[in-house]
């Protein structure tokens, strides 16, 4: 569910994040948009999409979807505007087509802000993966309802530490990435 | 001989501001124009022109006979080398991918890619084995700046662009520079439009001297002629080549 969710997200929130660099009038709105379904609480946002995609696991995948959005969108747009301006003049000089410029030299630079994005979206995801038992969605979070309905902390924990562990060995494995992608080092290093 | 680049009545206004105002002139083939000017003179707009980065907002800048408006602009940039002050070099490419880019977007085969870089990094001084894996980062400003301008030549293009290439470089390499670029373009028999506020590098490099104004060409001929050029600009410019006399 995590992993269908965070791709999804990812997909959506690069693609989204691309889009803005290159329509600036939309930044208010699409960030806005991805802004208030992060803030809306996880619960309830479920709560407003079960009318319309019923009680489960597709519900459960669209609210994460929209909840992981934020992070993915403003990185991408971040990472991708922070290019040096120079660079991207020269690109344009030198005949590339905005799609060469996206794909040589606006995405590799980007790429360590956007996985960072990612990173973000993946950890919080998890997390709120857990409520989604709350909707018949199932997961780690059935547990954790189970033992707090029946006063079960050892149920609780079985869901809590499984999740917890998850998020930090995710954390960890895209840190990993996130590091590797660091443009070389200057002199003297 | 059709000359390679034409301004005709060239006007650009932005921000309220008029820019440049009617620029007219005309660059032969294998001749270096210096656009000499002090800063918001207008020359760098007029040089970013050329390879239409900016469209003007009268009148036409034709390349090889053609407006820039009715030229396809990848083309037309694909045959243009543009050489700028902060290099504007690809931080994640090695100085072999760099100065390959137009080359390997053109088509060409890796080895001929391979011998034109080395072939470049040689003619300026740079030992190709030694730099041609390494990073911008890991580059002095001179070094980039020769990268900088191996990569504008690379494809072998017959107009170059330049906008105040050197201007952040120290005197001493600034010098280096200068000599090298020099023996290169020259040797290639190229044609360029050399932005520069600097006298003595216009002096140096260019066989005529257009000199900018406020936006408009005030005066253009003969390096030489410079010096004995009776506009207030041109005499305001030769002052600044010695300050402490008179």
């Amino acid at each position: 569910m995590v992993a269908t969710a965070t791709f999804t997200a990812t997909l959506c929130g690069v693609s989204g994040g691309i889009l803005l660099t290159r329509r600036p009038g939309w930044r208010p709105a699409l960030l806005g948009f991805a802004g208030v379904m992060q803030t809306v609480p996880s619960l309830a946002l479920f709560g407003f999409l079960i009318p319309l995609c019923g009680i489960g696991r597709l519900t459960a995948v669209v609210a994460l979807v929209l909840y992981a959005l934020l992070p993915v969108l403003r990185n991408t747009l971040a990472g991708i505007l922070s290019v040096d301006a120079a660079v991207r003049e020269s690109a344009l000089a030198m005949g590339m087509s905005d799609w060469q410029i996206l794909r040589e030299v606006e995405l590799p630079l980007a790429a360590r802000t956007i996985l960072a994005g990612v990173r973000v979206a993946t950890v919080t995801t998890i997390g709120t993966a857990t409520i989604a038992a709350a909707i018949g969605a199932g997961g780690l979070g059935v547990f954790i309802f189970r033992g707090i309905a029946s006063v079960d902390t050892g149920q609780i924990l079985l869901g809590a530490i499984p999740a917890a562990a998850m998020a930090l060995v995710a954390d960890a494995i895209l840190g990993w990435f996130e590091r590797r992608w660091a443009t070389p080092a200057p002199k003297g290093t | 001989m059709k000359p390679v680049v034409e301004f005709r009545g060239v006007s650009f206004r932005a921000g309220g501001r008029e820019i440049l105002r009617q620029v007219t002139f005309a660059i032969d083939e294998g001749e270096t124009l210096a656009l000499l000017g002090r800063s918001g003179s207008g020359k760098t707009t007029a040089l970013r022109m050329v390879n239409a980065l900016a469209t003007p907002t009268a009148g036409e800048v034709r390349v090889e006979g053609r407006p820039t408006t009715a030229w396809p602009p990848r083309d037309l940039r694909r045959r243009i080398g543009y050489v700028i002050q902060e290099t504007g070099l690809f931080p994640h490419f090695t100085v072999r991918a760099n100065i390959g880019l137009v080359p390997r977007l053109a088509g060409w085969e890796p080895a001929r890619i391979e011998a034109r870089s080395r072939e470049l990094l040689q003619a300026l001084e740079l030992p190709p084995d030694d730099f041609l894996d390494r990073y911008p980062a890991q580059l002095s400003g001179g070094q980039q700046q020769r990268v900088g301008v191996a990569r504008a030549l690379a494809a072998d293009p017959s107009l170059l662009l330049f906008d105040e290439p050197f201007g952040k470089l120290d005197p001493v390499t600034r010098a280096e520079v200068q000599r090298q670029f020099l023996r290169v373009t020259r040797a290639l028999g190229k044609t360029a439009l050399f932005v520069t506020h600097d006298l003595r590098e216009a002096l140096l490099v260019a066989d005529r001297i257009g000199l900018m104004h406020e936006g408009a060409l005030v005066w253009i001929g003969p390096a030489r002629d410079f010096l004995a050029a009776g506009n207030a600009e041109a005499r305001r410019f030769r002052q600044s080549l010695d300050p402490a006399g008179a």
